[in-house]
């Protein structure tokens, strides 16, 4: 791409119009030397529709004038309105309850983390709360329209405010909001950032690097730990920036193809670093999101409790996989950041990775770019 | 009465009227550099409406490839050029209507739109004054505002295309034109026209502001000033606060696009090479950006609630319920807005600590948001509701607010946000709740004022067929999307056939572009209608809606000044609606006790009100005057009957 310092506006504009200019030039040429009679009937039909309807309105426009009859003047517009309002609102009530559960089949399936649960649960009960709330004050609202049109009610009664009634409304609402505030917050400090592993339970630390438009994955060695890494490093075979200075990283691993194994039940801690704009990690299944920001290094824990095969048993399909995306507007691409999860049992994690190999070949281009990385 | 007579009596206010006598006007004086405040009204009004049809037309657009993301469209190209080949849209050009499509519906049509229009028209209208308290600054407002949509609109004419980074443009796929065609030229367009904007926006809201303190009429004291007024003024002091936050985000921005600075950039490695830049962080500039972007959420709604609240009280006679807890819930809202905007941050790695406290605050939104909802029902419960295009779109603003205000639980605690998170979930919130929600209260408004501005009526029945589509498939098209964000689907996505979890929604999204395709052919029945009323509409009456605030009470034909003599003096609160033993069904608010008692017939056709106003002999503000001592033509009613049904309010 060319820079785009040292383009002036009118420049470009300029460039734009005469671009466009030829262009137009261009196709107007070619469409002089082969003239497509199909195409140009096909212009002559939209013409006649366009015509047609707007001939017809005219017609009736002109035919009510002139005879002065008027179809819809004994229309009672308020008993009208206020049926199609009935006919509408409530159509549109069943509407979205069956909705609702027809697609339900496309919700997420349950959730395969450990926290995720509890997320689930608060949100099933906020569904339990405001649907009903959304049909009920629905069907409120549509009661007024049926009880009080212009028609049936025939005055209005003056009546500025009922302290009651205010303070009966204030109490409705305040309930849920505490409830749902106080489990929200509750469920928010629980198991998703700071948890620690139970005695039994093993952990394991990767780290996920975003990049338009791809995820890579690096594991730790037989050290467990991830090793430095420096931006200005990236280069070459080197696409993480590891500093192979340092020992740790020297072990870490680089898996081969685009997958991220993570064994079922292990606490897992997800780092998360971007090397160029915003993107987000986002593991639906695990109810899992976290931002990918150049220069921060976030992090996010979570334990996976299902397994891919226990999962594809458990919605009885095959081709079930567990799925990151991108969900932070990275580019042109960014619909297409796809990377397969499997969740597997500790021995088949262990079987795999074993067949991973190491990221540090000894080269001496990337030993003096580690060299260099010292001095900055 | 002969004008001359009150101006040697109040000779300090009616000036105005006297100076119009003499003043020349030409085209350019008249309808492009006009100190008017009607006049500024109309010019938003079109300008706003003329942005956010272009807004929506890109949204069929993208559209059609959301719902074909297959198909060759070759009429794409047609139109579009090198940005669709083949009739494909390119992935960079999708983003760039997505980016457009939402900073033009939100600042252009919904700020600059809604209230450049209706606080212009309505603060010195509702409230007694001449005009603005600075007519040129009130002029500036809008020149800005126009000259900052004619530069977002030139950068569809570039060759990298327009901004295309989300309408929230976070650095640094904004800041790097390495990152996207759009991020080139197209951002600094973007940030000039946003700065050119936001300068109008502070200039018309420093007016507001003003007038509304200083230049109300006699009597005006606050309780007595309509809600639609209060919301206005609660959003000029919202804007004044939020925007300047907003614009220095910008100008950082700017300096890290161009200057090579690092305010929201570090370890960068783009394209090939590691940038210089070190030691910002993109954070930064999410917090300025929601600082402002979310107090921008209540300067779209509130005005539109306020609208609303007008409308429901004139059309269902009756007042509003609770006056006083509608001022609370708008000033509590304004307020709570400006302590929640991090949750629009809960998962970008901010500290956990904060996902607590904001999603406190987040929920408390909730209580005066219920508040308004409860009470424009119970101001429709035992009134007469007349079910006329301006009240047929309150009630789908209503309606609206509460499909989307429901879903603001889900969103607003940290934890249920983390799998919703930019998913669909919330595109279907936000477009209903402030999106549609505000639109609709915004053709209401047009409906109901249309005979203030342009002193002709809109065609009903064409009122009536245009909300019953754009209601029934605006519903079909953002409520469906909340069954998306169930499933996952992530939001600016060009196509949904890349995952296994969202390619299931393929059906869905064939059903919700056919809605809005009809949604948006829909909006041309209301184009043809506003053109035309302007132009043929019915000659509107002075009062046709029968209602009690001040700006009906002003001459149809606009003069420089609003009243011929005298300004009204107000004596009662706005929603003096039904009032039990009053002869009509509302009592317009200058009209004072001693009025009634006179016998004047203010609810008829031919009545002039400046019969009442400029009265040189009236009480003024709420002093007594021995009543006079003639019998009263038409003797007012008992407290306990209620007035004739067809007294007032136009029965059909």
């Amino acid at each position: 791409m060319k820079p785009m310092w040292g383009y002036s506006l009118w420049a470009q504009i300029g460039s734009a119009a005469r671009a466009r200019a030829e262009e137009l030039a261009l196709q107007q040429a070619m469409e002089a030397s082969s003239f497509d009679l199909s195409s140009f009937l096909w212009k002559l039909v939209w013409l006649e529709v366009v015509l047609i309807v707007f001939l017809s309105i005219r017609m009736v426009q002109v035919v009510v004038r002139a005879t002065g009859y008027d179809p819809f003047a004994q229309w009672d517009r308020d008993k009208a309105n206020m049926r199609i309002w009935m006919l509408i609102g409530l159509s549109g009530i069943l509407m979205a309850i069956w909705s609702a559960f027809h697609y339900a089949d496309l919700y997420l399936p349950e959730s395969a983390s450990a926290h995720g649960v509890h997320i689930d649960r608060l949100r099933n009960f906020t569904v339990g709360f405001t649907f009903p709330a959304f049909v009920l004050v629905h069907l409120l609202l549509f009661y007024m329209i049926w009880r009080y049109y212009n028609g049936r009610s025939l005055a209005a009664t003056y009546q500025e405010t009922n302290h009651s009634l205010e303070k009966a409304s204030l109490v409705a609402i305040s309930i849920p909001v505490f409830i749902i505030a106080g489990w929200g917050i509750y469920v928010w400090n629980l198991p998703i950032h700071g948890q620690s592993p139970t005695s039994e339970q093993r952990t394991l630390q990767i780290e996920v690097v975003a990049e338009q438009f791809q995820w890579r994955v690096r594991y730790p060695g037989a050290d467990g730990k991830l090793g430095r890494y420096h931006y200005k490093l990236i280069g070459g075979e080197n696409v993480l920036g590891l500093d192979f200075t340092d020992p740790e990283a020297q072990d870490d691993i680089l898996p081969s193809l685009k997958e991220i194994h993570l064994p079922v039940g292990a606490l897992v801690t997800i780092q998360v670093r971007s090397k160029d704009v915003l993107h987000s990690l986002f593991l639906p299944h695990f109810r899992t999101h976290i931002y990918a920001v150049p220069g921060q290094r976030n992090q996010v824990m979570l334990v996976p409790t299902i397994t891919t095969k226990e999962m594809r048993k458990k919605l009885r399909n095959p081709n079930f996989d567990y799925e990151l995306a991108c969900n932070q507007l990275c580019g042109g691409a960014h619909y297409n950041m796809r990377m397969k999860v499997i969740v597997e049992t500790w021995e088949e994690y262990q079987k795999w990775l074993s067949t991973q190999k190491p990221a540090y070949t000894p080269q001496p281009s990337i030993t003096k770019a580690s060299t260099n990385s010292k001095t900055i | 009465m002969a004008t001359h007579t009150v101006a040697t009596v109040h000779g300090a206010v009616s000036t105005a009227h006297e100076h119009h006598e003499h003043h020349h006007e030409t085209f350019w004086t008249k309808y492009i550099f006009s100190q008017d405040h009607k006049t500024i009204a109309k010019q938003f009004l079109i300008t706003g409406f003329a942005a956010g049809f272009v807004g929506i037309l890109l949204s069929a657009l993208f559209r059609l490839q959301l719902a074909f993301p297959d198909k060759s469209i070759p009429f794409l190209e047609t139109i579009l050029g090198k940005w669709a080949p083949e009739g494909r849209l390119d992935p960079n050009f999708y983003m760039a209507l997505v980016t457009m499509h939402g900073t033009i519906l939100v600042f252009w049509l919904l700020t600059g739109g809604l209230s450049g229009t209706f606080a212009n028209l309505l603060i010195p209208l509702q409230l007694g004054a001449r005009d603005m308290a600075s007519p040129f600054i009130n002029m500036l407002s809008f020149h800005f505002f126009f000259w900052g949509t004619v530069v977002l609109f030139a950068s569809f004419f570039i060759e990298t295309g327009p901004a295309a980074a989300g309408w929230t443009v976070y650095p640094p796929l904004s800041a790097l034109p390495q990152a996207m065609p759009g991020s080139g030229l197209g951002m600094i367009l973007w940030i000039i026209a946003l700065v050119l904007f936001v300068v109008g926006v502070l200039m018309g809201g420093l007016n507001y502001i003003t007038t509304v303190l200083n230049m109300r009429t006699k009597g005006m004291s606050p309780m007595r000033i309509p809600l639609v007024v209060w919301s206005l003024f609660t959003v000029a002091v919202l804007g004044l606060l939020s925007f300047p936050p907003a614009v220095a985000a910008f100008l950082l921005l700017l300096f890290d696009h161009s200057l090579g600075t690092s305010f929201y950039l570090s370890d960068i490695y783009i394209a090939g090479q590691a940038l210089p830049q070190q030691g910002g962080n993109t954070l930064l500039y999410l917090h300025l950006f929601w600082f402002l972007g979310h107090p921008e959420v209540y300067i779209v709604l509130l005005p539109a609630l306020g609208i609303t609240s007008e409308l429901i009280s004139t059309h269902a006679r009756k007042p509003i319920f609770g006056y006083k807890v509608m001022v609370a819930s708008i000033l509590g809202i304004a307020f709570v807005s400006f302590i929640v905007w991090a949750h629009h941050m809960f998962v970008s790695g901010m500290n956990p600590l904060l996902g607590s406290i904001f999603t406190a605050t987040t929920l408390l939104v909730a209580i005066p948001s219920a508040m308004k909802i409860f009470n424009y029902i119970f101001t429709l419960w035992k009134g007469r509701i007349h079910l006329n295009t301006p009240m047929l779109f309150a009630i789908g603003t209503v309606s609206f607010f509460i499909s989307g205000g429901l879903t603001g639980f889900f969103l607003g605690v940290s934890s249920m946000d983390i799998p919703l998170h930019n998913t669909y979930f919330v595109v279907g919130h936000f477009h209903l709740v402030m999106g549609v929600s505000a639109v609709f209260a915004m053709f209401g408004g047009t409906y109901h004022w249309f005979p203030r501005l342009w002193g002709r009526m809109m065609n009903e029945r064409l009122g009536y067929i245009h909300f019953w589509l754009t209601f029934v498939g605006a519903n079909l098209v953002f409520f469906p999307m909340y069954f998306m964000g169930m499933g996952g689907v992530p939001r600016r996505y060009y196509a949904f056939t890349e995952f296994d979890f969202t390619k299931g929604w393929q059906d869905l999204n064939v059903f919700i572009t056919i809605a809005a395709l009809i949604t948006i052919i829909a909006q041309l029945i209301f184009i043809y209608n506003f053109f035309h009323s302007m132009f043929y509409g019915k000659p509107a009456p002075m009062n046709p809606w029968k209602a009690t605030t001040l700006e009906w009470s002003a001459p149809v034909k606009h003069i420089h000044g609003n009243w011929t003599g005298n300004l009204p003096v107000v004596h009662r609160w706005p929603y003096d609606y039904s009032k039990p033993g009053a002869p009509a069904d509302f009592i317009p608010q200058y009209i004072s006790d001693e009025d009634i008692a006179r016998g004047v017939r203010w609810w008829e056709e031919d009545f002039d009100p400046t019969s009442v106003i400029d009265r040189t002999d009236t009480p003024s503000g709420d002093e007594k005057v021995p009543t006079s001592p003639e019998p009263t033509p038409i003797p007012a009613l008992s407290p306990n009957q209620k007035p004739t049904p067809d007294a007032g309010y136009p029965s059909t």
